[in-house]
């Protein structure tokens, strides 16, 4: 019973990595953009069709088709930021939130169209070599999830802290106006806050695409998780989001291995609506002045 | 003239903020609007640094037409503005403020000759370096406002309401400052509800009531006009 448990947890935690890199890329746009996307579920579940064909058409390792999906996402993020985005930042936030709707619906459809339903697996190789210790199962490709996914939200949290563009994606975040009137490009900025978004939602939807399986609607669900992450986290907190993000795979992951797995992606929605009732001023954090 | 600002007009829906605006700065001045609450000084400035939209009207900066810029390369070109409320970066550090304010500068050796510039002009902030800006008092606040203003080098600095909500003695420094800033050779345009302080460091004045300009001259004529006296210094 306790191996289950622990077994359950660490898949749990595994799978709240997936949560935070989707739920980080979400975070940023809303935070400096004030855009809730969506379509952002879409940028994943693209983004694990290019690892899919990396590997299956041009026959890349699995790491070399990693960083494919995430190029070939940043860029398209960058692109819809400016062709779909640009022209509703800064007006009221149901704007984006019906656009990003029909942008997700419509990249589902096309997606569903053209790449077919039935899901598909990406042979990353590595679910073959298997590691056993205190009676836990684990695979080298699970694995590679929980260190890839560290390796890239440190990698993202010292770009925000200690770059110049970092620097000014928080100044924009704190105030907009302020940020125009210090010089600071903003539409470069939303540009790569796009991009940075897209490539994270591609190395989550690329490593779920190798765990579990690719298809059309996989993008659908992992939108609404996102949201209810950076609920829980509160917005623009870096380790609010990741602790949220695990909570949110534990809660579906031992859900989902104790109680039934059935409804398991109906766990993190219980946890948001016993968190609205119980401690409405967020997880952490609380009153900011 | 370094800033000749022609007919703008403003809008904000159906509401004009500002209407047919004529100004002229000349380099090296210190020139001054004042107006009460909702004569359109922010928008004013808002318009000229490419935050709001004119919808009509000419700004030309020296030899640029800079109407329709966005704001980033009209901060290039020289115009920097401190606005009304400090607007710092709370959750920032000090000097990444300052750092940010130079975000169009290139080159380190010039962002660290302004920087040590800035702290010249505001040793305070030397010290309070690392601190967050959001836990500075409204001094110190306003002192780094004006610094990262400074720190893109501009030709022209606009200060919207630099005293507002400062203590005498605070307010006294400041207009030493920017005295001093001036004398390095910074056009200042300064807008403020103290009239007082305005008009006493003020070449030339203007005073818009509702979005027009109903008077303009010299700081210290109007400083006698009596007209100025009665509705803006209350004597």
């Amino acid at each position: 019973m306790f191996t289950v448990f622990l077994q359950q947890s660490l898949n749990g935690v595994i799978l709240g990595c997936i949560y935070a890199l989707t739920a980080l890329g979400l975070s940023l746009v809303f935070g400096i953009l004030e855009v809730a996307n969506f379509a952002h579920g879409e940028l994943y579940m693209l983004g694990a069709f290019m690892a899919l064909f990396s590997t299956k058409l041009l026959g890349a390792p699995f790491f070399l088709a990693l960083l494919i999906s995430m190029v070939i996402m940043a860029i398209f993020g960058a692109i819809i930021e400016r062709g779909v985005f640009r022209p509703i930042v800064g007006k009221p936030m149901i704007n984006s939130m019906l656009l990003s709707f029909g942008l997700s619906t419509a990249l589902a459809n096309l997606a569903l169209f053209f790449f077919k339903a039935d899901p598909r697996k990406i042979d990353s190789g590595l679910a073959e070599i298997r590691f056993r210790f205190f009676g836990l199962h684990v695979t080298a490709e699970r694995l590679v999830v929980l260190v890839l996914s560290v390796i890239l939200v440190a990698l993202l949290a010292w770009f925000i802290q200690y770059t110049k563009t970092g620097k000014a994606m928080r100044a924009i975040s704190q105030d907009r106006v302020a940020a125009q009137l210090a010089g600071i490009n903003i539409r470069r900025i939303y540009s790569v806050t796009f991009a940075i978004s897209g490539a994270l939602a591609a190395a989550a939807g690329t490593m779920v695409g190798a765990i579990f399986f690719v298809s059309p609607e996989m993008g659908f669900s992992v939108v609404l998780k996102s949201f209810v992450v950076i609920i829980l986290g509160g917005f623009g907190s870096i380790r609010g989001v990741i602790f949220a993000a695990i909570i949110i795979g534990l809660a579906e992951s031992l859900g989902g291995g104790f109680i039934n797995y059935s409804y398991k992606d109906a766990y993190p929605f219980l946890l948001l609506v016993l968190l609205f009732m119980l401690r409405p001023q967020g997880l952490i954090g609380g009153k900011r002045s | 003239m370094l800033l000749e600002v022609r007919d703008l007009t403003t809008n904000y829906g159906r509401v004009k903020a500002l209407d047919r605006v004529s100004v002229d700065v000349p380099e090296g001045s210190i020139v001054t609007l004042i107006g009460a609450n909702g004569a359109g000084k922010s928008t004013f400035m808002m318009s000229i640094s490419g935050v709001i939209r004119p919808s009509s009207g000419t700004i030309t900066f020296s030899g640029h037409r800079i109407e329709n810029l966005p704001s980033d390369r009209i901060v290039s070109l020289g115009i920097s503005q401190c606005p009304e409320g400090r607007r710092v970066w709370p959750q920032m550090t000090v000097l990444e403020n300052l750092e940010m304010g130079a975000f169009s500068v290139s080159g380190k050796e010039v962002v660290q000759e302004r920087l040590e510039s800035v702290l010249g002009y505001f040793p305070i902030l030397r010290e309070r370096k690392q601190q967050l800006a959001g836990s500075l008092s409204g001094g110190e606040q306003q002192m780094l406002a004006i610094g990262r203003a400074l720190m893109s080098g501009p030709k022209l600095l606009m200060l919207d309401e630099p005293s507002l909500g400062l203590a005498p003695i605070i307010v006294e420094k400041l207009v030493s400052i920017i005295r001093e800033i001036r004398e390095h050779g910074t056009t200042i345009i300064l807008v403020e509800q103290n009239a007082f302080m305005a008009l006493q460091i003020a070449d030339t004045a203007y005073v818009l009531e509702t979005g027009r300009v109903v008077m303009s001259g010299k700081g210290s004529e109007l400083l006698q006009n009596d007209l100025v006296r009665k509705s803006y210094l209350g004597i």
